[in-house]
């Protein structure tokens, strides 16, 4: 568990924030800029040195300012991951990553050299000087030093944000499957709701200093009383696996937790590949009996959850599908045609499933 | 023979309180930069002081302080037997209270334009301060521990009242460049006076010339 208690003004800022998020999987910290999540993420790291703070991270005691307690950064272990990393002047890609890797023991070393270089791709960039990569490069020699230096905890302050959408679902996934792979948690910040939604297993919502909310992001993301469900662009991820390929139609079957559904697809992949899709509210409209002739190929029994009322005469409705959170946004006047409520049990139909490029 | 000895002592005296001055400037300058507090603010202004007062004024109080009657004499005294005034020792106080704002102004100035993020990353990466110091303070203040190494030297280099004050132009011991220089021409010894003055011309002057040329290559 990684449990923090602060208390920190910056000018007319206020950071009151108490949580705690689990010393595993991939957590996301999301909320609008301004709300104090890169302040909270370097409380964490040791780098807001004086802060009214009380850290704890396992059964280690990181940082309690009423007893004078505080383990510097240099000792945390924590590798963190800046929106805009910077580079000694001059140096390589090489020098930058030896320089992390030098740092830590061999003895408590988690990853090897040219693993990691391989992995992320930067066996092409070693030679090149640190300042001329370009935005993309930058992240990923940053990710690949901090990972160097075999930390315990990875932090991401938007370490994408300056990507195009394309490769920054490609790095998400990569960053998805690394963290499988080392078993290393992730506290991942981000003010995009795609990406909180997208790689968030736990999910702390932060709003003007404070917490707004903490949980499992199944759900948390079809909560219809907080903002990610009520945002125009609201989507669920649901944890998918290939089960067919028909190259004819050009789709393949995917299962999840609560039953199957069909995606468009040119190739096939592997049985068994496991994909976080999105689902967009928008996508998903809703009928009170199974649509006889439909265009639409997913067409799944939900019941309904809860609903709410947006701003723009239009509803957000929060299902579940056997285990699984959907999210449908649909007209004022349909829901109520519908007569929908809590506990209504409906079809839902969907008209399409992002997937995460590969 | 020419006595050559006035112009060695100037430059032990100069590299003495040079490096003394860097190793005590860098901690000193990176405290004042870190957070902009009055004592900070106060402590800045003591630092520029030695700048604006008269040499003689400065030598005159130092020579108290380093006389046996005086706080770090009276230390001195206690351990050794003997005050610092008119030793070698003394001139290295003095020099170093002297050149100090030469060598921390540099200073200060590079670490507020240092970015924090550097030592953050490097931290994070495991580095301790020691190790901080050493692999991305010094690379990234390079031109400016030059600059403070380079200022610092001449300026003790060149030093006149305060040398005078506290060493008492002792010859062999404490008579410097600058002091064997005026001595000379009290002597109307003009030709030995115009040796050593061409000397510390050029050194100065090939000192600041390194200093720019470094400069411009960056």
């Amino acid at each position: 568990m990684l449990a923090f208690c602060v208390r920190l003004r910056q000018g007319a800022f206020v950071l009151e924030a108490q949580g705690d998020l689990p010393a595993q999987g991939r957590s996301v910290i999301f909320g609008p800029s301004g709300a104090g999540k890169t302040t909270l993420l370097r409380l964490l790291a040791g780098l807001n040195h004086g802060a009214e703070a009380r850290v704890f991270y396992r059964d280690e005691l990181w940082e309690d300012r009423d007893r004078h307690i505080f383990i510097p950064p240099h000792r945390r272990r924590v590798g963190l991951v800046f929106q805009h990393p910077v580079f000694l002047p001059g140096c390589t890609v090489e020098e930058a990553l030896r320089y992390a890797w030098r740092r830590c023991p061999a003895a408590e070393r988690r990853v090897g050299f040219a693993d990691t270089v391989e992995r992320f791709r930067l066996g092409p960039l070693l030679l090149r000087k640190a300042d001329t990569l370009s935005g993309g490069e930058r992240q990923r020699v940053a990710l690949v030093r901090a990972l160097l230096a075999s930390p315990r905890l990875l932090l991401l302050d938007e370490p994408f944000s300056g990507i195009d959408e394309e490769a920054r679902a490609a790095l998400l996934h990569e960053l998805e499957e690394l963290q499988a792979a080392l078993v290393l948690p992730m506290v991942y910040v981000t003010h995009a709701a795609r990406e909180a939604v997208l790689f968030g297993e736990h999910l702390l919502l932060l709003e003007d200093g404070r917490v707004r909310a903490l949980g499992p992001a199944d759900d948390l993301m079809a909560d219809v009383s907080l903002p990610l469900a009520r945002r125009p662009d609201a989507a669920v991820a649901i944890n998918a696996e290939f089960v067919q390929h028909d190259a004819q139609d050009r789709v393949s079957r995917l299962t999840f937790a609560g039953g199957e559904f069909w995606v468009s697809e040119n190739l096939p992949r592997a049985r068994g590949v496991r994909r976080r899709v999105l689902v967009h509210a928008r996508d998903v409209s809703l009928a009170r009996e199974r649509p006889q002739a439909t265009s639409i190929l997913n067409v799944l029994p939900a019941r309904v959850v809860a609903l709410a009322e947006l701003p723009d005469a239009a509803v957000v409705v929060s299902l579940r599908i056997g285990a699984s959170p959907l999210l449908a946004r649909v007209s004022r006047r349909s829901a109520r045609e519908l007569g929908l409520q809590p506990g209504f049990s409906v079809y839902a139909q969907i008209k399409s499933v992002a997937m995460l490029s590969s | 023979m020419f006595d050559w000895s006035p112009l060695v002592l100037s430059l032990e005296l100069a590299v003495v309180t040079t490096v003394l001055l860097l190793l005590a400037g860098i901690p000193l300058a990176w405290w004042l930069v870190r957070r902009k507090t009055l004592v900070r603010r106060v402590a800045y202004a003591l630092v520029a002081l030695p700048l604006a007062l008269p040499p003689t004024v400065l030598g005159f109080y130092l020579l108290l302080a380093l006389g046996p009657h005086g706080p770090l004499g009276a230390l001195a005294v206690h351990w050794t037997g003997a005050s610092f005034a008119f030793t070698f020792s003394g001139l290295v106080i003095a020099s170093m209270v002297y050149s100090l704002p030469l060598v921390v102004q540099p200073l200060t100035s590079g670490f507020e334009r240092l970015d924090a993020r550097h030592l953050e990353t490097a931290a994070l990466l495991g580095a301790g301060p020691w190790d901080r110091l050493v692999s991305v303070v010094v690379p990234l203040l390079r031109a400016d521990l030059l600059t403070a190494s380079v200022l610092g030297f001449i300026h003790t280099f060149g030093e006149f009242g305060v040398v005078l004050m506290v060493g008492g132009d002792i010859p062999g011991r404490t008579r410097v460049l600058s002091l064997a220089i005026y001595d000379h021409v009290q002597a109307l010894e003009y030709h030995q006076a115009d040796l050593l003055s061409a000397v510390a011309v050029g050194m100065s002057f090939t000192a600041l010339l390194l200093l720019y040329l470094a400069q411009g290559r960056r």
